[in-house]
């Protein structure tokens, strides 16, 4: 009664899966590609150094054919590559160039029948990764950066020579075609965008979700020794590369068992896309975060009160709407085990979910503080300065309480001069005009700052200490992730098909 | 069951940013006013500084430097039209409006380019 129960229930989240039966042969090639290591700042090492010994384990202690294209200009790191994938072919460093060799190579195996039915190959890629982009001519995947340049941020890599990943796209099609069983795992930010390849018939990983950051391997130094913590998602994965198994399992065991970042890996198995599909979306919003290096917490709120409480209505009415599906979900679960153990799995993520919840809305608290101290400070600009609308109307009234006019004042006076020097009368006016408009804000400004009630101003220092203090949202985001990992893993046996899959198939 | 993928599908929201020109149109920008004695009003507006994928934009209407004024050297971002279709990485912006400095976390300073919310056809 239970299986029949659970087989009824679970029936309208399947997606049918199409598997192709091969043989095996003794002379069945085994071929791994290895790239990344791009978009690292100067200097002897990079973050990704952990996962070349993890990686670099897996290439000297199996049979497979391994080309290796990463990273170049870090001394250290180098040295390492040399030492831990002696056994490898190295195709230099990872350069456009080397890249599109490597990706030309494989479609040409494919083409030619180098590799054939039942072959196998893989092709892992540990880089910075950029957001998609969208419009006519985004990629179909995304960009992930190249090596000898520095991604200066960590959401388009600007500064940082990139490479989109569309070519696996024609290599997923062609081992489709051929039947080469094929299985890509990208462990870089935004690699969720991997999974835009629409495939039944090659495995597909990510290290994250499309708009995630994806984590690797943080560095313990004690003493003179260091040692590189397996607790992210692509350490794990790297670390399980053993002979024998299979990558579904392979997935499965490295997202369950890792914790401390806020992502969302993801596989492109049929219960896999089921479950990105139900809670993927309604996930993402708590995966957001602030710390040094990333603000996107506040991003749902908008930057200016217009619309505010219109928006937090519609967090919470999300906020409901999840809590109750996977109350909706723990039911349907509850009835398919009857250990219990699942029913904890969807608690403890609800809990995580109102833990992040119950912090955002003391956090809208302070933000609300600062949007009505803006309509103060509008209010003082409308009823004191209505003849100069120009002066103020365009601008954020809160920079009218920080930006240093004196300087800019200066600077502009500056260039007034000059242009009168060079006897350039076009410019000068115009200079001259813009100063007149300084002044007139440098004057604004120091009303307001004299006018605005103690009230306001005790807002913004409070908006000011919340923001300071947002560096706590990076455990709530984690707490969520690492959550919804096992509810991931609870779905995923729910919806698991018996028949074999590209990623149980790909065995290594 | 529908229904839950109907709710996941209602609640579904998208906030991709695209960070380049794909034609003409009003646009968010995220850059810094910087003053350029080679440039027509001695003011040009630079994304993506000091990157491969800088573009810089030229100001064509003395108002619109004005406007702008306030923000010289401080990361900033506002709404502004692309009248005419660039030249590679270079162009002219037009018509700013909700300008403001940009959110004080140290790394989303270099969180810049530009992203397209309107489409228009170039002159």
């Amino acid at each position: 009664m239970t299986a029949y129960t659970k087989n009824i229930l679970f029936t309208s989240l399947l997606i049918s899966i199409t598997t192709i039966p091969l043989g095996y042969s003794a002379d069945q090639k085994k071929q791994f590609y290895f790239l990344g290591g791009g978009g690292e700042p100067k200097g002897e090492t990079t973050i990704f150094d952990g996962e070349i010994k993890r990686v670099g384990s897996f290439i000297n202690n199996s049979d497979w054919d391994s080309t290796v294209s990463f990273n170049g200009g870090h001394a250290k790191t180098e040295d390492l590559m040399r030492s831990k994938m002696a056994k490898a072919k190295n195709a230099g460093p990872f350069i456009e160039k080397n890249y599109n060799a490597m990706m030309d190579e494989m479609i040409a195996k494919l083409e030619s029948g180098e590799l054939k039915a039942g072959d196998q190959l893989m092709v892992a890629i540990d880089t910075h990764g950029a957001k998609r982009s969208i419009g006519k001519d985004a990629e179909k995947t995304h960009r992930v950066a190249l090596s000898y340049s520095e991604a200066k941020e960590l959401t388009n890599l600007s500064g940082a020579r990139t490479v989109d990943l569309d070519k696996l796209d024609k290599i997923a099609d062609l081992a489709g075609k051929k039947g080469v069983k094929l299985a890509v795992a990208d462990l870089s930010c935004y690699s969720g965008n991997l999974l835009n390849i629409k495939s039944d018939k090659v495995c597909l990983i990510s290290g994250s979700g499309p708009e995630q950051y994806s984590y690797g391997a943080g560095t313990l130094k004690v003493g003179f020794l260091s040692f590189s913590q397996a607790n992210t998602f692509s350490s794990k994965f790297f670390d399980s590369l053993k002979k024998g198994k299979n990558l579904e399992d392979l997935f499965l065991s490295a997202r369950s068992s890792s914790t401390d970042t806020p992502d969302f890996p993801m596989i492109n198995t049929s219960a896999g896309i089921a479950i990105n599909d139900l809670i993927y979306k309604m996930i993402t919003p708590y995966l957001d975060y602030n710390n040094d290096q990333v603000s996107n917490f506040g991003r749902q709120y908008g930057r200016t009160g217009d619309g505010f409480e219109e928006r937090i209505c519609n967090i919470d009415s999300n906020h409901h709407q999840l809590i109750d599906l996977l109350k909706q979900y723990n039911s349907l679960s509850i009835v398919a085990d009857e250990s219990g153990r699942n029913s904890d799995d969807f608690k403890a993520l609800r809990s995580a979910l109102e833990e992040y919840r119950s912090y955002q809305k003391t956090y809208e608290v302070s933000m609300r503080g600062k949007f009505e101290a803006e309509k103060e400070v509008r209010n003082i600009f409308e009823k004191q300065f209505p003849n100069d609308k120009k002066a103020w109307s365009e601008y954020d009234p809160l920079d009218f309480l920080t930006i240093d006019l004196d300087l800019q004042i200066k600077r502009y006076q500056e260039y007034a001069d000059r242009e009168k020097n060079n006897n350039n009368k076009y410019v000068a006016v115009m200079m001259d005009l813009t100063l007149s408009q300084l002044k007139k804000q440098k004057e604004i400004a120091a009303y307001v700052k004299a006018n605005l009630s103690e009230n306001s101003k005790a807002k913004l220092k409070a908006q000011e200490d919340a923001y300071g203090k947002s560096g706590v949202t990076k455990n709530l985001a984690s707490r969520v992730s690492l959550e919804a990992k096992k509810v991931f893993n609870t779905l995923y046996k729910s919806l698991k098909k018996p028949e074999s899959n590209p990623c149980r198939d790909f065995v290594l | 069951m529908i229904n839950f993928f109907l709710l996941v599908s209602l609640l579904i929201s998208n906030n991709l940013l695209a960070q380049e020109f794909s034609g003409c149109g009003e646009y968010i920008f995220k850059g810094v006013l910087k003053h350029d004695e080679h440039a027509h009003l001695k003011m040009i507006y630079v994304v993506n500084e000091g990157t491969k994928s800088q573009m810089t934009f030229n100001l064509i209407e003395r108002d619109d430097v004005q406007k702008l004024a306030l923000m010289l050297d401080l990361p900033s971002t506002f709404k502004a039209s692309i009248i005419k279709n660039m030249d590679g990485t270079r162009g002219a912006l037009s018509f700013p409006s909700e300008i403001a400095s940009r959110f004080p976390n140290p790394l989303s300073k270099n969180e810049t380019g530009i992203t397209k919310i309107k489409n228009f056809k170039c002159e």
